[in-house]
């Protein structure tokens, strides 16, 4: 591993970032970069692709807030081989999103210089738009927290649940190539950045970056009480949760408005199937069949199959579940999905020993067993 | 599914190699066994998606047995190991919920094991006849 930590001597954070990515460019190393960045409307960030390294006026790394999970769109990029190595910035979140799609053979990781920045929480993005409009800079007034080890949102909002629960404020070297180090960092002062050896080499030869070896040793004590924090916090969350939804009628209760509209799915980076049942016309039925299971039970809710939709989709990805919190955001009946996501899939993959977005190397557990295990969990054994 | 008989009503997802040929033995060789059972015939375990498994006690199915050969024994190497997680990982979830995770059972029985088959559906039998109906069965809102 390689550091380096850059005064910022007269620039803003932006600027030293944007200014080594255009260099990123100009070098060659990478044809494009994915990152965030300004919508014309000023008052939100989205993905740009970005080739023109003028367009990086407006990108902002560590903008707090995720329209679109970026895992999904660099699936989309290099799903098959792009030709041109892309460099991706990517939140905790996305970028172990990535390991899982990875995995899953949707992303091609040699195509890619995975680029992750510590993530100080994240907005809906509504809020974020609320937060904008009324003139504030977000993402500036959570740098400026970060050092301190402890980021409040703005005392007008609140972070997504996902983020408040979320054990997961940074990721570790191996799964990206570089690290843009905000937690524990004065990030007025200075930007901190982590790099694989072989990047390193690279960016230096190409004099995209001087790796000095300059350290912020604050930082790793601020990741671990967060995390402790964090992993207190979630457990208590999801206790919670669980506890109340322990029943079919609780179950019914809490997916009550849900209208179908399949943007959980959407907008999950784990949801990659091409081929979804859910897409497919298996549960559009004929009339004798709806009028069939209208007589059988005396009513049936229309449209049909919205708990089939849930506990297949659980017994589809849960076990590959980043907890992003997407499908909360993407919900327009502000139904708890990610709590349900969150609480099914602790358990779930506790008994699957494996955490998703952890290792490359670790096989998804739909894809392999052994040859002696979960006798008594599948009901074989009782 | 006839509605006549008022047992519990189970849908099995049998693979061709195994535990279909051990039912068909059970009826060859005139074993007696609950009526209440329907059988699907799959060419492994491993074909069984959860999707059909859902579908069945969302509908209100009672039961749902899924029968495939013995670990080794699998006609395509592996596709019971395959299937013994993801019904593991249903089961799971099922019981997170507070949903019957007992409702939904694997056995292995290959295809010499006629009175096995009889024997396990008699026993499954008694255990969703001691459960009760499932309560999907009369839940208009799912």
């Amino acid at each position: 591993m390689k550091t380096t930590v850059i005064n910022l001597e007269d620039k803003s954070f932006n600027q030293s970032i944007q200014d080594i990515l255009a260099r990123l460019l100009d070098s060659g190393l990478v044809g494009s970069i994915l990152l965030p960045k300004k919508t014309t409307g000023g008052d939100n960030y989205v993905q740009a692709l970005v080739k023109n390294p003028r367009l990086l006026a407006d990108t902002d790394v560590s903008a707090p807030v995720i329209l679109v999970q970026s895992a999904r769109l660099i699936s989309n990029l290099t799903f098959g081989d792009p030709g041109e190595r892309i460099a991706v910035v990517v939140k905790p979140c996305e970028a172990r999103a990535v390991v899982e799609l990875t995995k899953f053979r949707q992303i091609r990781r040699e195509s890619l210089l995975i680029i992750a920045v510590d993530c100080l929480g994240t907005y809906e993005p509504k809020v974020f738009s609320t937060l904008a409009k009324s003139g504030k800079d977000p993402a500036a007034d959570l740098r400026k927290q970060a050092a301190s080890g402890r980021c409040e949102p703005d005392p007008e909002a609140s972070f997504r649940t996902a983020c408040t629960i979320c054990e997961h404020p940074s990721v570790p070297l191996e799964l990206v190539d570089l690290i843009i180090g905000l937690w524990g960092i004065d990030c007025e002062e200075n930007i901190y950045i982590e790099a694989a050896d072989e990047v390193a080499a690279q960016m230096e030869e190409k004099g995209v970056l001087e790796f000095n070896g300059g350290e912020q040793p604050r930082r790793s004590e601020c990741l671990s009480a967060l995390r402790e924090e964090r992993v207190k916090a979630r457990d208590r969350v999801l206790g919670d949760f669980s506890r109340q939804v322990s029943s079919l009628k609780e179950l019914q209760k809490l997916l009550s408005t849900c209208m179908r509209c399949h943007n959980c799915m959407i907008n999950c980076p784990i949801c990659y199937c091409r081929e979804c049942v859910f897409r497919s016309p298996t549960f559009e039925h004929t009339p004798d069949q709806y009028l069939g299971w209208a007589r059988d039970k005396g009513a049936i809710r229309m449209p049909t199959d919205t708990m089939m939709l849930h506990l297949t989709r659980l017994n589809h990805m849960v076990i590959s579940c980043v907890g992003c919190g997407l499908c909360d955001t993407a919900c327009p009946s502000d139904i708890p999905v990610t709590s349900l996501f969150r609480t099914v899939g602790l358990r779930a993959q506790k008994m699957m020993e494996y955490e998703p977005g952890r290792s490359y190397d670790e096989p998804a557990p739909a894809t392999t067993f052994r040859d002696d295990e979960l006798l008594h969990e599948s009901g074989t054994a009782n | 599914m006839d509605n006549n008989n008022s047992g519990p009503r189970v849908v099995a997802f049998l693979c061709h190699w195994c535990t279909y040929t051990g039912a068909d033995l059970a009826g060859t060789t005139r074993l007696e066994y609950p009526v209440g059972i329907r059988i699907i015939h799959l060419m492994c375990s491993g074909a069984i998606d959860v999707v059909y498994v859902l579908k069945a006690l969302l509908d209100g199915a009672d039961g749902v047995l899924i029968g495939g050969c013995h670990p080794g024994d699998c006609h395509y190497q592996t596709g019971n190991l395959k299937a013994r997680r993801r019904i593991a990982l249903l089961r799971n979830i099922l019981q997170t919920l507070g949903l019957e995770q007992e409702r939904v059972r694997l056995r292995w029985i290959s295809a010499s094991e006629g009175r096995l088959f009889a024997e396990t559906v008699r026993q499954y039998n008694s255990n969703l006849e001691s459960m009760g109906k499932n309560p999907f069965a009369d839940e208009w809102d799912v």
